[in-house]
């Protein structure tokens, strides 16, 4: 980055915060079209009830909580990238931290409409919240899924919070170049940033807090979810394994995901001087440690079913790969999850980008299979043979899944377009301080 | 602003009028017309209504029980209708009525909705068109007058005072009345009468049969009387009960209902089931030395050509002879379509009862089924015959459906057609309501007085329990009323054996024509008299007077004076009954059909219940399937969403298929009951087999069903009815267990016969009690508790349907039924672990179980389940939010989740009752151990003070499965009180948990099946293939269909 002035990064971050383009209402559109299918589906199956999902008892979760546990795992990478490598003094992290930030951020707000979707009376879903009420009801702290409402509320709000105090200085940028309305708005925003040294010493001071204070929810947010189903009696969930292969996977996942967005954006805004291949190799390094530990994981898990001697566990894991109703979703996950990543060990490959964004996409899908996989299969067959069933989703469920992408880059678009998705103050730092000498060298 | 009292009170005023105003339940919309299982916007309207005057017997919220009669068959069992403010809303067994000893099935239970069935005609009608009930007598009366000599009657089995009736009215020499049973005993009856001369059938009393061997007969679901049966073989069965374990033999070409029970198949070709028979008397009797007049019988059979004909070994023919020949046993013959020549097969079946010894003993006369006088299939052909050649001008046909049930070789519809005045007794559409018919319905038994003696000394009465919903008229009424309308004379015919039937070759008369006089105002009148004269009278005019006796057998439901143990009747020396007709045709398969557990020959199918409880050998519902060998599916390239279609005699039709191990290879079977042309709502599924079949009867007179060969073909089309049951067998896990008879008692401790896949307990953590995380809860009083004996259950259904009726089940569809939303509390699992041969078939109702340990509570957010103090996981529909993870949890899959708002069509939103909530969507639900019915036993013992708790002896029927099973195979009670029931049979060797080595310390124990293969060590007590009983997971891939 060298011989770019701290104007020119200004310019260059803030340049798609002006004038929307045709694409990109485009985009806009399609999103929100793709949003508003999926909130048609919801409102048919409100209305006529869950049967018109594909629920098969037992089956009686599906798609839904795939999904839901596929936008917690998206969800991992942006605090992941933004507290954890902060706080390890990661430097590549700068170019790309604000936008994967903006992404779990995004994706946990996808997660948290599928508990409501997923639930048989939705109209009542903030009973699992507990809140002092006439009727004297209170809630189960011995439920998984009343962890799981903590950790995951906990988990977006510092994750907002943390996101918010990042774009502080880049929102008073932006505000330094507006006017009328909107620098009002932006004033407001940067809560009177003045760059002043005061202000950036408790700034760091706040910024390293909630780094560290959001690192442990980072582990924390994908072991609970895990518990939803380790806590569980049902065989191929009850696992001791699952906190850590979970958070694995959600790294995993969730970096392939910031590959998948962050390259067409640094591709069509030219940011090639703040996110460039040296990132996208990093990340890529990421996945292919997580996507080691997942490996293990799945491998260990086999294992120990067969060790246990259990019936209905080993029953379980011979049917996901042999059972001719989900062996597909296994191979399928064995393939993206296992396989493909492992490209990336070739460093020319984990430097071209065509091969980076396709096997990026490729994990996201090898990890919404891993999530079908254990619980569809899991559920399909049960302790007691008698109930075993086949469970496949149905056109609301799937028009539900692909509306929760338009809601999720419904905002992603938005986002980009009215906050910096690099962050220019970090940016910055990166540069070597413009000095008189070089001034006076100039003239 | 201040508000004094004067304001209150006017505030006060007008907002009670306002609420008053809106008193409704719901505001008033339309109804919808159309068939709609899922969720209907609109809920009828109702208004709430205080009684002006209160009948002195209903008090609000109170049951009445009222005794009366079961008329789903003619077994003539007793039932108790359970009443809620004038409405019908359960029938239960009568415990003081002796065939069904409280106990009743699942057709028994499934009975109530043929009262609220919301497709009952509403009136009488004319040709399609409403018409009045006086038009009607008026109309028909009349045309009885012109007609004489060309009457005819053709009805179900009708006995007592309305068997009377009918034979008052219209046998005395006014026509001829065939009373006709479709599927009926009619190939007994004949062989009963060639062999005994006696007229009526023996009844089985299975009880003290150490061997039971049926030909066919599916005496546990459909044949003569099932709940006594169930009952008789589940004692013969339980050691505690006789000492002893008794052996079930089949000798037939498929399993059915009852056949898939048998420790022994034996499956002979076709045809030479006879032959069977036969060789097994000859071999019988050369054991016992028995010389009687029967021996001329088999005197010519060489066992040994019997053996190379059937198919069944020499040695497996004798080995079954010495069991025969040890000790008492009780032999069935087939059901009616069990074998090609149904007579012939009868008679050597009671030949080898004969030779057995049973005669007397576990088969006997004196008790007898009466059947006397009741028309055979042949007779109602030539009826109908007479029908077509213009003869009938006049035919009455109660609650039959002969367009329906008889083969297309018979052309019923056209011979109706040529009848001038068809009158049909029918309260819902069927075929036989043609176009041009007067349809009269009759009401419903709940509705209308009348009685039965379908045994000798058993008279059961059927009190009208509560107002008819429409506007019908009892039978009996309308028989009087025609009567004097056509001028029948007023007193019985002074010599009935001269002055009636006008044809004797053809006619048939009920056994006896008497009875009052039928100027009787009203048909209780006559009942009442003919009741006096017939039973009091007859019986030594038991109670003194007449009245006080009327009310005490109102009360029982009957008078059941039993009769004195009678000698049994000298068997006739007969010939060897020869076997007519081997099945013809150009296909490759043998066609069976057999008769559906709970729809019968049809005459059930527009009863949601008996449509949607799966059918417990197969799982199937709303559907027909036809019964196909694995090996014949495998050359037909058959997968398990295949359809098939069966042709034969030109005609084809498209059914679903079960793989069936108990079949032969050569023969396919359809079931009956589905594929009505005309019906109700719930009828409109399946095909008819019958139309496949041509009409021959035997030499008894008897239809001949196995005549016919036909083709089977895939259809290529996919089939939208799925089985309820995932797998086929258990996969070699170990959720139902069997034990061999020889190491019953051997265990050192309770449970220890049971063989357990999974580690023993660290004896180190139970002694730090370190097992459980949780201590166990608190139960100080209850703990509420249920044991099946799986060593008596026969699968026939009966829980299943029971717990539909008891607790407000909502009906889901064919549609929801395929994807496994069947709402039933019960699961009736079946294992088929048997291969070839030798069944080892399963079953096992599993409930929630209650768990003390549950793994559903814990993982409620919102403590929608809880457990409470009486050991339930008591469920607040209320509070569900229906995340589904209790569901999840589940390892027994006991729960079920309302995935829409699943509606009652009118009126059977009258049946549900009113103790249970119903469930709306998004909620989940599951057995509560009917909740309702421990809270009401238990504050009825309350109010006697507060220290008293209920006797353990009042709770071990009470829930409605246990109460309703008729083998008595589930028993409930109050674990904590060691000496009840429950808990006795808690500490038997044979009792295991389902699943225990979960520790989830389930409520529910089941006991253990107990086999005749010689000992546990040898195989592990599951079956001959699952030999080392660790798991094969090599079978998970996917078994299931």
């Amino acid at each position: 980055m060298n011989g770019i002035t701290y104007g020119a990064v200004t310019r260059d971050i803030l340049r798609p915060l002006f004038k929307p383009s045709a694409a990109y209402l485009g985009l806009l559109g399609l999103s929100l079209a793709i949003m508003a299918w999926g909130g048609y589906c919801w409102y048919v199956q409100l209305v006529h009830g869950l049967g018109v999902a594909g629920y098969q008892p037992p089956v009686f979760w599906g798609v839904y909580i795939t999904t839901f546990v596929f936008w917690i795992g998206i969800g991992h990478a942006g605090t992941l990238i933004s507290a954890i490598l902060f706080l390890f003094r990661s430097r590549w992290r700068t170019g790309v931290y604000r936008a994967a930030e903006a992404m779990t951020i995004f994706a946990v707000m996808t997660a948290g409409l599928f508990p409501a979707i997923h639930v048989g009376r939705a109209w009542n879903a903030y009973w699992l919240f507990p809140y002092p009420n006439q009727r004297e009801l209170w809630q189960n702290f011995k439920s998984p899924l009343m962890w799981d409402v903590f950790a995951v509320s906990t988990y977006f709000s510092v994750s907002t919070i943390f996101f918010y105090i990042g774009l502080i200085p880049d929102l008073a940028a932006v505000r330094d170049k507006t006017s009328g309305l909107i620098k009002k708005m932006y004033t407001h925003m940067s809560l009177g940033w003045r760059g002043t040294d005061r202000q950036w010493r408790h700034y760091m001071a706040a910024y390293g807090f909630f780094a560290a204070f959001a690192t442990p929810l980072v582990l924390s947010v994908h072991s609970v979810v895990s518990w939803d189903f380790a806590m569980s009696q049902t065989m191929g969930w009850h696992s001791t394994l699952f906190p850590p292969y979970f958070v694995g996977g959600a790294i995993f996942s969730g970096c392939a995901m910031v590959i998948t967005l962050l390259l067409p954006l640094s591709k069509v805004f030219k940011w090639d001087e703040y996110i460039n291949v040296w990132h996208f190799e990093s990340l890529a390094k990421m996945c292919l440690l997580t996507g080691g530990i997942l490996t293990y994981a799945y491998a260990i898990e086999h294992y120990v079913a067969w060790y246990s001697d259990n019936p209905y566990e080993w029953g379980i894991f011979v049917f996901r790969a042999t059972g001719e109703d989900y062996a597909w979703v296994f191979y399928m996950m064995v393939f993206c999850n296992c396989i493909a990543p492992l490209i990336w060990w070739v460093k020319s490959m984990r430097r071209n980008l065509a091969v980076l964004f396709v096997v990026s996409i490729i994990i996201n899908i090898g990890m919404w299979f891993e999530r079908y996989n254990i619980i569809a299969s899991s559920l399909a067959h049960q302790y007691d043979p008698a109930s075993w069933v086949f469970y496949a989703p149905t056109w609301v469920e799937m028009g539900i899944l692909i509306g929760s992408f338009g809601w999720f880059f419904t905002w992603f678009l938005l986002f980009i377009k009215v906050m910096p998705s690099v962050a220019v103050a970090e940016v910055k730092e990166l540069l070597r301080p413009p000095l008189k000498s070089d001034e006076e060298a100039a003239a | 602003m201040s508000i004094d009292r004067r304001d209150f009170l006017k505030a006060l005023g007008v907002a009670g009028a306002a609420t008053a105003a809106g008193c409704d339940y719901n505001s008033p919309v339309p109804i919808p017309a159309p068939l709609n299982f899922l969720e209907d916007p609109y809920v009828p309207y109702e208004k709430v209504l205080p009684y002006v005057v209160q009948d002195e017997q209903v008090v609000t919220g109170v049951r009445n029980h009222i005794a009366t009669r079961c008329d789903e068959c003619s077994a003539g069992c007793g039932v108790v209708a359970s009443l809620r403010e004038g409405r019908v809303t359960q029938v239960e067994g009568n415990a003081r009525e002796p065939i069904s000893g409280g106990n009743i099935c699942a057709k028994g239970v499934a009975g109530i909705q043929a009262t609220y069935s919301p497709d009952r005609f509403t009136g009488p009608r004319r040709a399609g068109q409403p018409t009045t009930w006086d038009e009607a007598i008026q109309t028909i009366g009349g045309a009885l007058k012109g007609a004489v000599g060309g009457i005819a009657w053709l009805g179900r089995p009708r006995t007592g005072s309305l068997g009377a009736l009918i034979g008052r009215v219209l046998g005395a020499g006014w026509g001829r009345i065939a009373m006709w049973e479709p599927l009926g005993p009619d190939a007994l009856r004949a062989a009963v009468r060639a062999l005994w001369g006696v007229e009526n059938l023996p009844t089985w009393h299975l009880a003290a049969a150490h061997t039971v061997v049926s030909f066919g007969a599916d005496f546990t679901a459909s044949w003569l009387s099932p709940v006594e049966h169930s009952r008789g073989w589940a004692d013969s069965r339980d050691p505690a009960k006789g000492g002893f374990v008794s052996r079930t033999v089949f000798v037939s070409q498929r399993l059915g209902s009852s056949g898939v029970l048998a420790d022994v198949h034996l499956s002979p070709q076709l045809g030479a089931e006879v032959d069977v028979a036969l060789a097994l008397a000859k071999l019988v009797a050369t054991k016992r030395s028995y010389t009687g007049p029967a021996a001329s019988a088999f005197a010519s059979v060489d066992p040994a050509a019997v053996a190379t004909k059937s198919g069944i070994s020499a040695e497996r023919l004798e080995e079954l002879a010495g069991w025969l020949a040890e000790h008492p046993s009780a032999i069935l013959p087939g059901s009616a379509t069990d074998s090609s020549d149904p007579t012939a097969l009868a008679t050597a079946v009671m030949i080898l009862n004969e030779v057995c010894g049973n005669i007397g003993k576990t088969v006997r006369f004196g008790d007898e089924h009466r059947v006397a006088g009741f028309a055979s299939t042949e007779q109602v052909r030539l009826l109908l015959e007479d029908c077509a050649a213009g003869k009938v001008k006049v035919l009455f046909i109660d609650d039959l459906d002969p367009v329906f049930n008889l083969p297309t070789g018979i052309d019923v519809a056209a011979a109706l057609a040529k009848v001038e005045t068809l009158v049909v007794f029918a309260n819902e559409e069927n075929e036989s309501t043609v176009d041009g018919a007067w349809v009269l319905p009759p009401g419903t038994t709940v509705e209308t007085w009348g009685d039965a003696t379908a045994r000798t000394g058993h008279y059961v009465v059927q009190q009208q329990a509560m107002r008819p919903l429409h506007d019908t008229r009892a039978l009996g009424d309308i028989l009087l009323g025609l009567a004097k309308v056509a001028g029948v004379p007023t007193r019985p015919p002074a010599d009935p054996a001269t002055e009636l039937a006008v044809d004797p070759a053809a006619a048939v008369q009920p056994a006896a024509i008497m009875g009052p006089d039928v100027d009787a105002p009203d048909y209780k009148s006559w009942l009442v008299a003919w009741w006096r004269a017939e039973v009091w009278a007859t019986h030594g005019q038991p109670g003194g007077d007449f009245d006080s006796w009327w009310v005490s057998t109102l009360k029982d439901g009957g008078f059941f004076p039993g009769v004195a143990e009678a000698p049994a009747p000298a068997i006739a020396p007969v010939a060897a009954p020869t076997v007519d007709g081997a099945p013809a045709g150009d296909g490759a398969y043998t066609l069976m059909v057999f008769a559906h557990p709970f729809l019968h020959d049809g005459r059930h199918a527009n009863k949601p219940w008996a449509q949607e409880v799966p059918e417990p050998v197969s799982s199937y519902a709303w559907t027909t399937w036809a019964e196909i060998h694995p090996s014949t599916a495998e050359k037909l390239g058959l997968t398990k969403t295949d359809t098939v279609k069966v042709s034969a005699n030109g005609a084809e039709i498209e059914v679903d298929w079960f793989p069936s191990k108990g079949i032969r290879p050569d023969v396919v079977a359809v079931v009956l009951g589905n594929g009505k042309k005309k019906g109700g709502r719930y009828t409109r599924y399946g095909a008819n087999p019958m139309r496949l079949l041509t009409a021959a009867t035997d030499r008894g007179g008897a239809m001949r069903f196995v005549t016919t060969k036909g083709s089977v073909a895939k259809t290529g089309k996919e089939r939208t009815n799925l089985p309820y049951l995932g797998s086929l067998d258990q996969q070699g896990r170990y959720i139902n267990y069997v034990v061999s008879k020889d190491d019953l008692g051997t265990g050192d401790k309770p449970g220890s016969i049971l063989p357990h896949h999974h580690p023993p307990v660290d004896e180190r953590l139970t002694k730090a009690g370190l097992n459980d995380m949780f201590p166990e809860p608190n139960h100080p009083t209850y703990r509420f508790a249920m044991a099946v004996d799986l060593n008596r259950c026969t699968g026939c259904g009966a829980c299943m349907t029971a717990c539909h009726s008891e607790n407000n089940i909502p009906v889901v569809g064919p549609e929801q039924f395929a994807k496994s939303r069947y709402m039933g509390w019960i699961r009736l699992s079946r294992y088929w672990e048997g291969d070839g041969e030798t069944p080892d078939v399963r079953f096992q109702p599993v409930m929630c179980q209650q768990c003390s340990h549950a793994p559903c509570e814990g993982v409620c957010p919102v403590l929608a389940t809880y457990h409470n103090i009486d050991g339930l996981n008591a469920m607040i529909y209320n509070r569900c939010v229906g995340t589904r993870y209790c569901a999840n949890n589940c390892p027994y899959t006991a729960r079920r989740f309302n995935f829409h708002t699943y509606r009652w069509p009118d009126s059977f939103n009258l049946m549900l009752n009113p103790e249970v909530s119903t469930r709306d969507m998004g909620v989940m639900e599951k057995c509560t151990f009917c909740v309702q019915r421990t809270r009401e036993i238990k504050d009825r013992y309350r109010d006697q003070g507060f220290t008293v708790t209920v006797p353990h002896e009042a709770l071990d029927e009470l829930t409605a499965c246990a109460k309703a099973c008729p083998a008595d195979a589930m028993v409930f009670g109050n674990a904590k009180v060691p000496e009840s029931t429950v808990a006795r049979q808690f500490a038997e060797p044979r009792a295991y948990a389902m699943l225990g080595e979960l520790n989830n310390k389930p409520g529910v124990r089941y006991l253990a099946r107990i086999n005749h293969i010689p000992s546990l060590a040898h195989h592990g007590g599951q079956g001959e293939d699952h030999g080392t009983g660790s798991h094969d997971p090599a079978k998970s891939g996917g078994d299931h269909h």
